[in-house]
Order: C-alpha cells, then sequence, then structure tokens
C-alpha cells in the first residue's frame, strides 16, 4: 500500500514538473527566438511478482506475469527547434534565421554562448550586441557616419557612409550549427551553451550547406502555441487530480484494515 | 482466520498498485496500462479450464472462493497529439520502434526521438534507434527539422535518402514484458516480424493509452471490494467470539 503512495506521488511530481515548463512557456511566449521546452516522462521499473512464460503445469506456460510498476519519471527536457513565426519590425539591426543555426556571442569573459534572438543593437563603441550587450561574434564595429546598415541573406553586413553612394562591406556574420541542438543547455537570457551532448559547433556562412539564412528587419517570435500549451496545462491539471484521487483511495483502504483492529 | 480472504486483500492491494502505476503514467508518451485481472478459483480443486493459472495448493479444502491476481499489457492504440517536431514520430497499428541496449533490443512505442552528439537518432534514454541497417545516422549537413519520415518509416531530407526505421510486429504481444523506460523485452519465444500493419506518422506523439475515468472506476471497485473482504473477516472474527460465549456460557 505505501509503494503505491510513492506511485502517485511520481505522478503527481510529473503533472507538477508539466506545469512548470508550460508556465515557463507561456511566460516566454513573447520572447524573441525563445524554443518552447517539452518534458518526456518514462514508466519505472517493475517489480516482477511472476515471470511471463513461467512453466505452470507440465508443458503449460503462463501467458502472463505478474508485475507491478511503480510510478513514473522524468526523463528530459526537450526544446523544440522548430521555426518561430518571422515578423516585420522595421529596425535595421533586427535579423530572424529563417532555418537552422544560431548567432554566436562573446560574453566577457570569452566564453561564447549561442542564440536565435537577432534583436542587435549598437553599444557605445558601435559594436553590434544583442540586447543583453553581448558582442556578436565576429565583431562587427559600425563607424559612426553610418547613414543606413543592412544586413544580407548571408550575413553581410553592409553600409552607406556620410554622402557615399557606394556601399561598403563591414564584415558578415557567421552561423553556428550543432549535430543535436536539443542537447544545448539554456542559460537565460536567450543564452545557450554548448554540452556534451550537444556535440561539437560548426560555423559557417548563412544560406549555404543547409545553413539558414538570414532575414534582416524581421524578429523570429517565440513558437510557443498558446492553444497547445492551454490543453497541456489543462491535461496535467486533470492528471494531477487524478493521481491525489489515488492516494486517497488508498488512505480509505488502509483505513478499513486498521478497523479490523477493535 | 480465512487464508482465503487475506490473499484476496492482497490481490486487491496489488490492483490498487497497478490503477496507481497506471494513473502516475497518465502522460507518459507510448505508455501502455496494465490491467489486473482477477481469476476467480473454484474451490473444487480442478485445474482452470484454460490452464492459465496453477490451482494453489489448499484450494481444493476452502470453500470460499480464491482471488487470484496476474497482469496483463493493454497495448491498444492511444490517441495521437499532434506536435509538428520532426523527430516525433507515432506508430498506428501494432509495431514497436526497436531501440538497441547492451541487453540486447527493447521494444518501445515512444517515438519521441532526438540525435546525439554523433548525429545519431536515439530515445529519451539515449539508446540508439535502429534502423533497417543499423543505427540512422542524420547527416551533417541536414538540419534535424528539415528530416521527413515517410508512413513506412523511411527516412530522407530532400533528395537525399537517409534510411528506414526498422519497425516489428508480434504475433503474440503476450510475449512482450515491461521493463520501464518505455519498453518490453520479448521472450525467447517471441518471433519479431518487419512490420506489415502500422504506418509511421511524423509530428504526432502517441499518448498513454491509460483512460483516467476508466481507472477511476477500478479504483473504487477496489476500494469497495477490499472493505467487504475486510468485513468477511470481521463478520468470521464475530461469529467465533458467539462460539466462543455459547460453549463458555
Amino acid at each position: 500500500m505505501l509503494r503505491a503512495f510513492s506511485t502517485a506521488a511520481t505522478g503527481m511530481n510529473a503533472q507538477q514538473m508539466i506545469v512548470d515548463t508550460i508556465a515557463n512557456n507561456l511566460a516566454n511566449m513573447n520572447t524573441a527566438g525563445f524554443k518552447r521546452s517539452m518534458i518526456d516522462f518514462q514508466d519505472l521499473v517493475y517489480l516482477r511478482l511472476k515471470e511471463p512464460g513461467r512453466e505452470v503445469a507440465s508443458g503449460v506456460e503462463a501467458p502472463s506475469g505478474l508485475e507491478i510498476g511503480s510510478g513514473v519519471r522524468p526523463a528530459s527536457t526537450l526544446k523544440v527547434f522548430t521555426q518561430g513565426e518571422l515578423e516585420n519590425t522595421g529596425r535595421e539591426l533586427d535579423c530572424a534565421i529563417q532555418g537552422d543555426g544560431f548567432f554566436k556571442v562573446t560574453l566577457p569573459n570569452g566564453d561564447e554562448r549561442y542564440t536565435r534572438d537577432g534583436s542587435f543593437r549598437k553599444n557605445s563603441q558601435g559594436e553590434l550586441v544583442t540586447s543583453s550587450g553581448y558582442v556578436v561574434d565576429p565583431g562587427i564595429t559600425i563607424p559612426e557616419d553610418a547613414r543606413s546598415v543592412s544586413l544580407g541573406p548571408d550575413g553581410t553586413v553592409t553600409i552607406f557612409k556620410g554622402s557615399e553612394n557606394t556601399a561598403t562591406a563591414l564584415g558578415q556574420i557567421s552561423l553556428t550549427r550543432f549535430p543535436n541542438p536539443s542537447g544545448l543547455s539554456a542559460e537565460g537570457g536567450n543564452l545557450l551553451a554548448e554540452t556534451p551532448a550537444s556535440g561539437k559547433p560548426t560555423e559557417g556562412t548563412a544560406s549555404q550547406d543547409g545553413f539558414g539564412s538570414i532575414l534582416s528587419q524581421h524578429l523570429e517570435r517565440s513558437n510557443v502555441q498558446m492553444v497547445q500549451e492551454l490543453v497541456n496545462l489543462i491535461t496535467a491539471q486533470r492528471a494531477y487530480e487524478i493521481n491525489s484521487r489515488s492516494i486517497r483511495a488508498g488512505d480509505e483502504m488502509l483505513n478499513t484494515a486498521n478497523q479490523l483492529v477493535r | 482466520m480465512s487464508d482465503n480472504t487475506v490473499s484476496s486483500l492482497s490481490a486487491l492491494t496489488r490492483e490498487y498498485h497497478t490503477i496507481a502505476h497506471n494513473l502516475a503514467n497518465a502522460n507518459t508518451v507510448g505508455f501502455k496500462r496494465r490491467i489486473g485481472v482477477f481469476t476467480l478459483e473454484e474451490p473444487t480443486g480442478n485445474a482452470p479450464a484454460s490452464g492459465s493459472a496453477a490451482p494453489p495448493a489448499g484450494a481444493a479444502n476452502g470453500r470460499a472462493v480464491r482471488i487470484h491476481g496476474s497482469a496483463f499489457v493493454d497495448f491498444s492504440q492511444g490517441h495521437v497529439i499532434e506536435t509538428r517536431r520532426p523527430l516525433d514520430v507515432s506508430l498506428h497499428g501494432k509495431g514497436f520502434f526497436v531501440v538497441e541496449t547492451d541487453k540486447g533490443e527493447r521494444y518501445t512505442r515512444n517515438g519521441v526521438f532526438r540525435l546525439n552528439s554523433q548525429r545519431q537518432l536515439v530515445d529519451a534514454q539515449g539508446r540508439t534507434v535502429a534502423g533497417e541497417g543499423g543505427p540512422i545516422t542524420i547527416p551533417p549537413n541536414v538540419s534535424p527539422m528539415a528530416v521527413e519520415i515517410a508512413r513506412d518509416g523511411r527516412i530522407s531530407a530532400g533528395e537525399a535518402n537517409i534510411g528506414k526505421l526498422r519497425i516489428v510486429e508480434f504475433d503474440d504481444l503476450k510475449t512482450l514484458a515491461p521493463v520501464g523506460d518505455c519498453a518490453f523485452r520479448a521472450s525467447k519465444r517471441a518471433k519479431p516480424a518487419p512490420a506489415t500493419h502500422t504506418a509511421v506518422q511524423q509530428g504526432f506523439q502517441e499518448a498513454s493509452n491509460v483512460s483516467p475515468v476508466h481507472e477511476l472506476v477500478a479504483l473504487i471497485k477496489v476500494t469497495r471490494l477490499y472493505e467487504a473482504n475486510v468485513k468477511m473477516i470481521q463478520a468470521k472474527d464475530d461469529r467465533g467470539k458467539d462460539l466462543m460465549r455459547v460453549a463458555m456460557a
């Protein structure tokens, strides 16, 4: 009986984790470049009381065994890297990746992080930085006398200077790709970090070799679908309730058994 | 005290465990619910007609019917949920995906796949998913988001053919035993055969086939049966006391 209490508790715990994940997804519905998370569950090991196929009489095999499961556990959270909606913002430094790849940014301590959030801006030195102020790799400095900046689909940054009529190329924003993007660890602030599970980064040029293309003056919205999340939320809430029912039922049974001793 | 009633109580407790486990897995992708099956053993001492359970020792001299428990897996199809994630695949039909472990092949209906750092298709435990020609590796220039999986399990990206998921079917599903982690182990006499009646659907997950209402009804039934059995013990106890009182008077 007590084992079933902990079985039901694993169930309640699992539903709780679904709710937590959904809450985070919903909170980030309007975060540029955010990818929704999904939590994946697996059933726990079985206590085998009787083996299936054991011989119950000479030549007769039992068609089924007797095993008792012990609940559920979260296997992993999975970032879902489907494309988010692209929104035209009209800001010349906004860019979105359409397809595979991440922007690489350098933290002040030299570490590298990856992001899909392309709401870039200039810092006081004219460097291209993310909204949190991290330098976009490879560093691109926009001169003060730049009239307008444009980003090409391959990541080339070009400017028109002062009164010149010809464009000057400043550099090229490269994209980075991972063997297993779902294995990247989310660091907050829209940044992702490399892990052993994600595999080694490969750098490349946008619009080439399967890399996505860069769309300037656009932002990639989060790929959270509100209806889908809300439906999952209701399911999780009901499942939580039902698991608490099974604890209550067990409690009732124990109570009944207790009445034996008077 | 009646041995039969006590064994009924423990069978009911096991049934309760099964229900609690099913409910805990109400949201586990690819989970197949367990059904506790009660066999009422007639006290005549004859072997059960089906040969499914051995007559327990001493059953012949008791008069009460004894409840005997055993558990089956209900392999019925769970409903599918659209996720649009390219590496989510659900199966329609009685087939299974094959995953490789160091203890041999395991079979699963949980098609929430991902890539490992070598770009091989793996499940949540990191077990490689079997293709018809060994593990499936997605080439480095193909985005995991661009992978297409056809209804027969063929995996491609654009023009490139990547491989085919190995999907097997079993004649007798009773040869499969759950081992946790959404996987089943096949017994020695099981013969996995290439699937002929199973379709693969990309961008979908197969939900757990636990029906909460069903389980709640079973839960109420178990609680009440348990209560009834306890009452029976009490009644017998009271009868004993009455006898004693008569004898002592």
